[in-house]
């Protein structure tokens, strides 16, 4: 029977996890290796929704270690192989609404979990225009036309 | 006052909406230097505030780092061959798995500095001079001729093998330095080796007084490592080191080689932040690496050898080159100015399996996107 750790989102909600998938989490494995989680960790700042999904996220990426250790002489020359599957289901997983995409992320900046932090920001951008972008961060135009012409001139090939 | 219920719901979600998504520059950051730098340069375009941020050393350092760690190295191809001899193009290649894509950048130049330094490569040529440039935002700058690509433009004289340019930074300063090291007989000059390089400060090439005292073997392309740049020597087969900061030359130790017939059939590798030299036999290629753990009692260990001989064709083509360890278990192979293929192969096994063919001689080495240009420190 492995370890358990429990969570409380900022509702107030208690969430328990297996030790392993709370580790995916660098700031609470400091708090496991420096013995301060007795009695739960409570996440002011990462509400239930967010947290469950989350959760999900690293029970996933647990599983998919553990199966491609058990698996590692399959690997094909590229040592790809596995890793597709385990892309296809984090395509699938950030597929959700902008503001709960932004509470990912925030949690896992704050968790420190560099697999999800990467995917959370890379979704958020991934084939956004510029008029999109200011829509989605709220950002006002301070270019001018003719400025902001210029700006595009110079990197004119990365809008290809 | 009294609103129904839905209604400060609803306004309530909006609100919440607005407030998430205005987001402090800390975070905003931390989101862009995960992203590509193809998206970066066009997200230049968004605010002033984007701009001055993409286009800051510190965000520049960290985006690097970034894309280090999450994702590992691209491999870079250029060839400099190309049909049109008045303004080549170099088509640029990033090869990660399945994702290639060609960029062309413009230059003149028939020769490259074999690897990149923080993801600038060094171009060098008699008519152009010497072109740092940074390949994923297309920002280059060029570089008077060295007096030796004065001497031989103006003298019309060709070596071969033409002297090799080697190009890397001071560590401690930060400045990108090309450097000319040549044996200086056949070019009139005194010493055994003259060496050049170009000071920014100045803008003009200037000798370093003293230059190697070993004859180099001119065949080899430098390679830079942590700071310094190495050569193998003549005959001697020592390796030599240039430190950037120190601007000296040093022996550092024997090379694991002694009397080779054809100093065109050794070369050096960086992989895995350690130097290699690697000894192409015709039939195999002989690959060992230095071992630096023992502090000043250097050793050099035996890697792998390669059986090449499936690879070599009636054409000769140049020897394979290390160009990167994967996973641990395999070997990149690929080449300098006229290789055509990248190869892989697994380590401590005879499998091995061709990544990447190309039509023109290409030079590949590993690489990471960045936004760095030489001019931002």
């Amino acid at each position: 029977m492995s370890k358990k750790i429990i969570f409380e989102s900022s509702e107030g909600e208690s969430f328990e996890v297996d030790e392993a998938v709370a580790l995916e989490c660098q700031t609470i494995k400091n708090m496991i290796e420096d013995d301060c989680t007795d009695g739960g960790i409570p996440l002011a700042n990462v509400n239930s929704a967010t947290l469950t999904k989350v959760i999900d996220y690293c029970k996933k990426h647990v599983e998919a270690a553990a199966a491609a250790e058990a698996n590692a002489g399959d690997k094909d020359i590229y040592g790809a192989n596995k890793d597709i599957e385990l892309k296809t289901w984090d395509e699938e997983f950030v597929k959700v609404d902008q503001p709960l995409l932004f509470d990912l992320m925030l949690a896992a900046n704050f968790l420190i979990i560099p697999g999800l932090l990467d995917l959370t920001c890379k979704t958020m951008m991934r084939g956004k225009t510029v008029l999109q972008i200011r829509e989605i961060f709220h950002i006002k135009k301070d270019y001018t036309d003719a400025e902001e012409a210029e700006v595009r001139k110079e990197n004119a090939w990365a809008f290809e | 006052v009294d609103k129904p219920w839905r209604e400060i719901g609803t306004t309530l979600s909006k609100k919440r909406l607005s407030v998430k998504l205005l987001l402090p520059d800390d975070v905003i950051e931390l989101i862009l230097e995960r992203l590509p730098v193809m998206s970066l340069l066009r997200f230049k375009s968004v605010s002033k505030k984007w701009k001055s941020t993409v286009e800051d050393r510190r965000f520049q350092e960290r985006q690097l780092l970034c894309r280090k760690q999450s994702r590992g190295p691209d491999f870079l191809f250029m060839s400099l061959r190309d049909d049109d001899q008045i303004i080549k193009h170099a088509p640029i290649i990033f090869y990660r798995s399945e994702i290639v894509y060609n960029m062309w950048f413009r230059s003149l130049c028939w020769s490259i500095c074999h690897g990149s330094c923080d993801s600038l490569v060094c171009l060098y040529d008699t008519r152009v001079g010497v072109v740092v440039a940074n390949p994923a935002t297309r920002w280059y700058q060029t570089f008077p001729l060295a007096r030796i690509q004065h001497y031989m433009s103006r003298h019309g004289v060709s070596v071969s093998p033409s002297p090799k340019l080697g190009f890397g930074k001071d560590k401690l300063n930060g400045t990108y330095k090309p450097v000319f090291l040549y044996n200086s007989f056949g070019f009139v000059l005194d010493n055994v080796t003259t060496c050049e390089v170009f000071d920014v400060s100045t803008n003009a090439w200037r000798y370093v007084h003293p230059a190697s005292l070993y004859r180099i073997n001119a065949y080899n392309n430098p390679v830079f490592f942590d700071g310094s740049l190495y050569w193998l020597t003549e005959l001697e087969e020592n390796v030599l080191s240039f430190d950037h900061h120190n601007q000296t030359f040093q022996v550092i130790c024997k090379a694991p080689i002694a009397h080779v017939c054809d100093p065109s059939s050794v070369s050096m590798c960086i992989l895995d932040n350690s130097l290699f030299v690697s000894e192409n036999n015709w039939s195999t290629l002989e690959i060992r690496s230095l071992d630096c753990s023992r502090g000043n009692t250097k050793t050099w260990k035996k890697m792998c050898s390669v059986g090449l001989i499936k690879r070599v064709s009636f054409f000769r083509e140049c020897a394979l080159l290390p160009i990167a360890i994967l996973d641990k278990t395999k070997l990149l192979l690929g080449g300098h100015e006229c290789t055509h293929q990248l190869v892989m192969h697994v380590l401590h096994t005879i499998n091995d399996e061709i990544l990447y063919r190309s039509k023109k001689p290409i030079d590949s080495f590993c690489y990471i996107q960045s936004l760095f240009s030489a001019l931002s420190n």
